[in-house]
């Protein structure tokens, strides 16, 4: 790992601790000190240190978060929610399950910040349903910081109090989507709401609602202890700070690294990940879990870890999933794979993505049975562009846009497949 | 307080609507129709069918038309290339996993999904494999039937029963295009309002057991009325094959003061007692019930009411029209009968609202309100079922006339009137209930489908019956058997537009602030 990147890390910083997962080794290692300040400030003034941040939701949207915390109406006479998402779930994605299981404190610590901030008396982490092992540590956690009075009444011995509830989710993937976490939360079929309202306004059962991430949470506390000016001083002026990559695929060491954004691509693959696997020559990347469009070899050696520039390539940063693909592996056959993710995940209600993710899938698989014909291609880009914005969430896009992104990046691969089985 | 309104462009046209309203409410407002599966007028925004895309000036994506609030000087196209190609795009994946069973598909005619293929224009299909999601298919789930692979999943039952029955028994099981429409724990519907289920729904997934392969719906002539099966009122369609002569279905007709989309199921499948086994047919007489006329029995009815008219006490039903009562109220004391009484049970009679919180009256008959509104200040006041009651007791009256009886409704009658079955009666009803053994003479009466006149429902609002199938049997109204009774005969002329006269002239004037004919009359009725 290279020095430059030990020296700025917030959310890994102490990650190798052995006992950072303790709430003694948290306190021991500067954690409840950050809630203890915000306790003293004015809620404005909390959400204005975290816009100051410029930190924007690490859930993969990239809205930036002081500016969604500043939409709750404060007087509405109806209770605020806030909803940590930890339903993690996108392929590609496995940064938030880190932070969990090894520095649960901090993320218990972020979230009485943004309730205190936001001004909300109950929150909720919606966890994914596989995630048994982060759950049962999260529960002990929970236990111990409620008994510390981090958590319940009067927390810190201010007026301030916050309770937090443990959810499990039941494993569908579009319960990561905010208010598809919204509506099972609430006890129905996890399905994705309309807009407007907006959960800010009308969420979680009815109320005023603000869903953060865990990664987005668990930075808080280094926020408010370092000023929101610090956060700011890395990454690049548009995307500040420092995130979560998860990277995966044909690298020597796969994991989860924290860099500023803005760092160069081929840094997070050559130097984190130890370059490619058995020396391996790169074909694809995804940069941001499996709805990002691919970049090609010539991308990835220009493209910068940060909103803007994967932006420029026709991609995304998403959830940091970054997952590394040699020469040697077929896409039609991972494109295969993630069409028939989507197809499973789709929730179902809106025409476009359940029948949308069916036929491409079905297509795709006849391709990668050697049964493709010339018109498939043509048929899965009409169908995938239909997918496109015409849904109430973004699973319809995210199935969409892997399949348009390959068929433009890598034409002649699929074109050379059709009638050859993979 | 005023509502604010908006200026806005669609197609072009420049239309001014409420605020708040919707982009596609605003469409519906400037008589642009924009596809669609999942929107209803009276159900909550689903936004599931993607089939009302539109594009918006300065806007980049499309939106849903259903879910978009106008705004001030908006700009929106609903017919344009990009809007044109996303909506046809909706439908194309609407299709894919959708049986081609058109032909034997009950829906078929009324079909949301052949109406607006039509409308695109026929096209090949890119479908190429064979392998289609298959569901279930034909299921029994009470009054309905459940056919889930022809489902569209528009969500309008599942909000139907969430929202207006609260019963919550659809429910939509698995995910993607595995989403099955199914009925909670595999039970029957229950609520009263099921035959809804298959108006709203846009296929054929939910269709009515009573109307299923009966007919052809293109074969149906269909006439706007009002139901009469309670104090509700709601406003119908009532559709009739003039081929077969018969009477097919009873739907809801949308208005809504009064019942919205909707009407329960007693008011849309109770109509068969118009071809039940107990209908009376023809003037039956004596103990046995032999077949008699119209003629023999306006002689006699009119000898007996010469001879001794204080004898006789005439009961009218409160499911008279208007224009039966008013000519009821005006021909029988010109006959020296002064001695009437409404047939009503009193202890249903009054409520606004109704009992279920939703279309239900406690009161099975339509008019008790503009009975009540007829006879008011009339020079011999009508008798409550107390006054009746007593008269009864005595022996005064020898006779009694039932007039106007419709349905089934009326076993209560020898409960509350426990000294009718003493005298001599003259029952003048559509159905035989077993109590009207004793009557001397059963005169068929005709039901509210084959009349037309005008009735009060528990809103006070004036609504409009009309004719939709031809007299059955040798029924009459009672402005048949009044112009009988006094002429004498059953060849005396009756103009056929006597109900539409007495409209005119006694009923609208009674009711009405301004001059109507029965013509000009609006079919949505008209509020107090």
């Amino acid at each position: 790992m290279s020095v430059l990147a030990q020296e700025r890390k917030i959310l890994l910083k102490h990650i190798a601790e052995p006992d950072l997962g303790t709430l003694k080794g948290y306190e021991r290692l500067g954690g409840y000190q950050a809630l203890k300040k915000a306790l003293t400030m004015a809620p404005t003034a909390v959400i204005e240190e975290v816009k100051v941040s410029g930190i924007r939701g690490r859930g993969g949207a990239g809205f930036p978060t002081g500016m969604k915390w500043s939409f709750v109406p404060q007087n509405t006479g109806k209770p605020i929610y806030l909803l940590c998402n930890a339903d993690e779930s996108e392929p590609g994605c496995f940064k938030d399950k880190l932070l969990l299981e090894k520095n649960p404190f901090a993320l218990l610590e972020g979230i009485a910040i943004a309730a205190h901030a936001v001004g909300s008396k109950k929150s909720y982490i919606y966890i994914r349903g596989e995630y048994a092992k982060a759950a049962r540590i999260l529960e002990k956690a929970i236990a111990e910081a409620y008994q510390a009075g981090y958590l319940g009444q009067k927390v810190m011995g201010s007026a301030f109090s916050v309770d937090l509830v443990l959810h499990r989710g039941a494993g569908a993937y579009i319960c990561g989507e905010e208010t598809g976490l919204i509506s099972s939360l609430e006890g129905k079929k996890g399905q994705p709401k309309l807009k407007p309202p907006f959960p800010a306004v009308s969420g979680y059962l009815g109320c005023p609602t603000v869903v953060n991430n865990v990664e987005t949470l668990s930075t808080l506390p280094w926020i408010l202890q370092n000023s929101g000016a610090a956060y700011a001083k890395y990454g690049t002026e548009k995307s500040t700070g420092t995130r979560l990559f998860c990277l995966s695929g044909w690298v020597n060491k796969p994991g989860v690294y924290e860099l500023e954004l803005g760092t160069p691509l081929v840094d997070l693959i050559e130097k984190e990940g130890g370059g490619m696997k058995d020396g391996a020559k790169l074909k694809a990347v995804i940069p941001g879990g499996s709805s990002t469009p691919p970049l090609t070899a010539a991308e990835v050696a220009e493209a910068r870890l940060d909103f803007e520039s994967i932006g420029k390539f026709g991609s995304f940063l998403g959830a940091g999933g970054v997952i590394v693909i040699p020469e040697h592996v077929s896409l039609v056959g991972i494109l295969e794979t993630i069409a028939e993710f989507y197809w499973d995940e789709s929730c179902g209600q809106c025409t476009p993505c359940r029948e949308g993710t069916g036929w491409l899938y079905k297509i795709m698989k006849m391709i990668a049975d050697g049964q493709g014909k010339k018109s498939d291609i043509a048929d899965l880009n009409k169908t995938a562009n239909l997918m496109m914005g015409t849904t109430i969430c973004a699973l319809s896009d995210a199935a969409a846009m892997p399949v348009l992104g390959f068929l433009k990046k890598f034409p002649q691969e699929f074109e050379a497949a059709l009638g050859t089985p993979h | 307080m005023e509502k604010k309104r908006v200026k806005l462009t669609i197609d072009g046209k420049e239309i001014e609507v409420d605020d708040g309203i919707s982009v596609f409410q605003a469409a519906v407002v400037a008589g642009i129709y924009v596809p669609h599966y999942c929107y209803h007028p009276d159900l909550s925004v689903a936004g599931v069918c993607r089939m009302c895309l539109v594009e918006i000036d300065k806007v980049p994506r499309l939106q849903i038309s259903c879910n978009t609030p106008v705004k001030e000087g908006m700009v929106v196209a609903t017919a344009s290339q990009k809007a044109r190609d996303a909506q046809k795009g909706s439908l194309e994946l609407h299709l894919i996993n959708h049986p081609l069973d058109c032909p034997i598909c009950d829906k078929a005619g009324e079909c949301k999904l052949q109406d607006i293929y039509r409308d695109f224009g026929l096209y090949k299909s890119r479908m190429e494999y064979e392998n289609k999601v298959h569901k279930p298919k034909v299921q029994d789930i009470g009054t309905i039937m459940l056919d889930a692979e022809r489902c569209i999943l528009c969500a309008r039952c599942t909000r139907f029963t969430d929202e207006v029955t609260k019963t919550n028994e659809l429910v939509f099981v698995n995910r993607g295009d595995r989403t099955t429409l199914k009925t909670f724990d595999d039970g029957p519907l229950q609520n009263e309002y099921t035959g809804n289920l298959a108006d709203i729904c846009p296929v054929g997934a939910l269709t009515a057991k009573d109307f299923r392969f009966q007919q052809r719906v293109w074969f149906l002539d269909k006439t706007d009325s009002v139901c009469t099966q309670c104090a509700r009122g709601c406003n119908t369609q009532v559709s009739y094959n003039p081929k077969t002569k018969k009477l097919y279905r009873v739907e809801p007709r949308r208005n809504v003061e009064v019942n919205k989309s909707w009407i329960c199921d007693k008011g849309r499948w109770d109509y068969h007692y118009v071809y039940a086994e107990n209908r009376i047919k023809f003037p039956l007489e004596g103990a046995t019930k032999s077949e008699s006329t119209w003629h023999h029995v306006f002689g006699e009815l009119n000898a007996r009411s010469m001879e001794n008219p204080k004898s006789i006490l005439v009961l009218l039903s409160t499911q008279l029209t208007n224009e039966e009562l008013a000519d009821a109220k005006e021909t029988l004391p010109f006959m020296g009968i002064t001695q009437m009484g409404w047939l009503v049970d009193e202890s249903k009679v009054g409520d606004v609202e109704p009992y279920d919180g939703i279309l239900k009256h406690r009161d099975p008959t339509a008019n008790a309100a503009g009975f009540q509104k007829i006879f008011e200040g009339a020079k011999n006041p009508v008798l409550d079922l107390e006054a009746t009651s007593n008269l009864l007791a005595g022996n005064e009256v020898t006779e009694v006339w039932l007039l106007g009886l419709e349905g089934n409704e009326f076993e209560w009658v020898t409960e509350k009137l426990p000294g009718l079955l003493k005298k001599r009666l003259v029952v003048h009803a559509t159905n035989q209930a077993p109590w009207m053994e004793s009557a001397t003479l059963l005169l068929p009466n005709v039901s509210s489908f084959e009349k037309s006149g005008t009735v009060v429902n528990a809103l006070g609002r004036l609504q409009k019956v009309q004719q939709a199938i031809p007299t059955a049997y040798l029924g009459r109204d009672l402005h048949r058997f009044l112009t009988g009774l006094r002429e004498g005969g059953d060849r005396a002329k009756i103009d056929a537009s006597r109900f539409a006269d007495i409209f005119a002239k006694k009923v609208a004037p009674v009711f009405l602030k301004e001059a109507q004919t029965w013509r000009s009359l609006s079919v949505m009725g008209v509020s107090r």
